[in-house]
């Protein structure tokens, strides 16, 4: 009973503050472009007319298609470089010598922003799904290969020293207790390269693509339709937001839970 | 004799410099005998013991199971830390479960073992508890349950209770004592305390530093269950802490390297 009501306050503390929010957006645009008239209706959006914008897009069908082809396009992606990247990270853990020189420039590669090679990916695909689709998995690769390297090698040496003594080596002892060990450290790599991810396919979408969410946005700047670019970045935030929650958060907050790491 | 140290070295190196800690060492361990190791910090006791949990490799020398040169760890040497080295994604019974699965014992089979030293270690009610939510001497605990529940014929036990507050450490001491005479295990605990070695222990061996190797050896053939305070106890602890004395001071004396004197 008291844990559904701190839930219930704390959604309508939420609802309430984006009532705000958006009053005072409203606020701004009445003055702004209604009374002082120093924007031009087509450079500030209002609340209402996003609105608007959106239910429109999702009445014929724009939205719902693009949301469903970015999804696809970045679960293709994504899964591509949890593939690469945990076999380059075990390789790296592996190898002493690909560990000494891999290492770097995987962290070199890893500060670039994946949209740079979209070029190659042109060059090496044309313009179609698959250099989307690979510029989205070089984004996340590099992050993944790093944290389960790091993961890995950060492990305490007691805990690998307790499960030998009892029996555990091999295979075992990485399924038992190195992977379990590493855990906090992969989570928050696979979270990263995720929003390296969905970046990734946005700026190439909006670059390259004939559909998606990217696409929609760009093609409300095209029809200078400032409701549309602000409807669609709404719901990219929106999408971004609902993945981290479900996903990330929740699975961040069972491992935090279990290894009793700050309580939130 | 079942377990023997035959002419072991070890000697760690860096890029810098060589460290020895112990040159030839032998020592003989009968079965189901309490043995103490003591000695000043750094004189090597864990790593001696890391040799015979197989966990660490001996420069030269060998030690034998039964005949057996040991090379790997096993899980008939069982192994408890200073720190309970408890894993905190598992609950307390999977923790205590971990080497029976390993072993490939079932489930079923291997709760039922769990229960029954969670409870003798008086943790019946924190088997669905995470690590985290454990005090210090809970852990301990745990971990002494996790190591019993192995049923190893060697336990291997490096300074297990020695972070522990003194009201713990007895009640583990007694729990201790009471499972090694029901069982007969050969036990090889490492302690800072010659108090713990003088109450637990069938032998004491004096380790010394720089060269590490044995010092001494003490018979300890009190009757048990041994008091504290009792007179031969008194008297024991008191030869033993002379000659620990004698050992630390050398130490103290070539690390701070001035007139040092306890
Ligand atoms: N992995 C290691 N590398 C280098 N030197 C070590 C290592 N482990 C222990 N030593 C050295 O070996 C000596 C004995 O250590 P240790 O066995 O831990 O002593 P104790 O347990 O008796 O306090 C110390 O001088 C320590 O510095
Ligand atoms: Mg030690």
């Amino acid at each position: 009973m008291q844990r559904l009501n701190s839930i219930l306050i704390g959604v309508f503390s939420k609802i309430l503050f984006y009532l705000i929010l958006i009053l005072i957006w409203e606020t701004i645009f009445q003055i702004g472009v209604k009374w002082l008239q120093i924007w031009k209706p087509y450079t500030f959006p209002s609340p209402a007319f996003v609105l608007r914008s959106l239910i429109k897009l999702t009445q014929s069908n724009v939205l719902p298609i693009a949301i469903a082809t970015s999804l696809r396009r970045i679960m293709i992606g994504y899964t591509t470089s949890i593939g690469i990247g945990t076999l380059i990270g075990v390789l790296m853990v592996s190898f002493k010598f690909l560990d000494k020189h891999l290492s770097s420039l995987v962290l070199g590669l890893q500060t670039l922003p994946s949209i740079c090679w979209l070029p190659f990916a042109i060059l090496w695909f044309g313009l179609n799904e698959n250099a989307i689709t690979f510029v989205i998995a070089i984004g996340s690769t590099f992050a993944i290969a790093m944290s389960i390297e790091s993961g890995i090698k950060n492990v305490n040496p007691l805990f690998i020293r307790a499960a030998r003594t009892m029996g555990s080596k091999g295979y075992k002892l990485y399924r038992t207790v190195i992977i379990p060990a590493a855990m906090p450290n992969i989570v928050m790599g696979l979270k990263q390269a995720w929003s390296f991810a969905w970046r990734a396919l946005m700026a190439g979408e909006m670059l390259t693509a004939t559909k998606g969410l990217g696409q929609v946005l760009m093609w409300g700047r095209d029809l200078a339709d400032i409701s549309q670019v602000m409807g669609v970045m709404i719901v990219i935030i929106i999408l971004g937001l609902v993945v981290d929650k479900l996903v990330f958060s929740a699975v961040e907050k069972n491992i935090r839970h279990k290894w009793g790491l700050l309580h939130r | 004799m079942v377990l023997v140290v035959n002419n072991v070295s070890k000697i760690f190196k860096s890029r810098s410099k060589e460290t020895v800690v112990f040159n030839s060492l032998n020592l003989n361990i009968r079965k189901g005998e309490f043995l103490c190791l003591i000695g000043p910090s750094g004189c090597g006791k864990s790593t001696l013991l890391n040799i015979i949990a197989g966990l660490e490799q001996a420069t030269e020398g060998e030690v034998l199971l039964e005949g057996k040169v040991v090379s790997d760890p096993g899980p008939d040497r069982i192994m408890m830390f200073q720190e309970a080295a408890l894993f905190p994604w598992l609950k307390v019974i999977d923790n205590v479960i971990f080497g029976l699965k390993i072993a490939g014992v079932k489930k079923g089979e291997a709760y039922k073992m769990a229960e029954r030293y969670l409870h003798m270690t008086h943790l019946s009610q924190f088997k669905n508890a995470y690590i985290h939510e454990l005090s210090g001497g809970m852990r301990q605990r745990v971990a002494l349950a996790r190591c019993l529940c192995m049923d190893a014929e060697i336990m291997l036990m490096d300074e297990p209770f020695g972070a522990l507050d003194s009201q713990t450490r007895f009640i583990l001491q007694l729990e201790l004592q009471k499972i090694w005479e029901a069982t007969k295990k050969t036990i090889i605990f490492v302690t800072h305390s010659v108090e713990e070695a003088v109450l637990l222990s069938d032998r004491i061996v004096l380790m010394s530093a720089n060269p590490g190797g044995i010092k001494k050896i003490y018979e300890i053939n009190l009757p048990r269950p041994r008091e504290v305070d009792s007179d031969a106890v008194v008297h024991q602890m008191s030869s033993v802490l002379k000659d620990l004395k004698e050992e630390v001071g050398k130490v103290a004396k070539a690390e701070f390297d001035t007139d040092w004197c306890l």
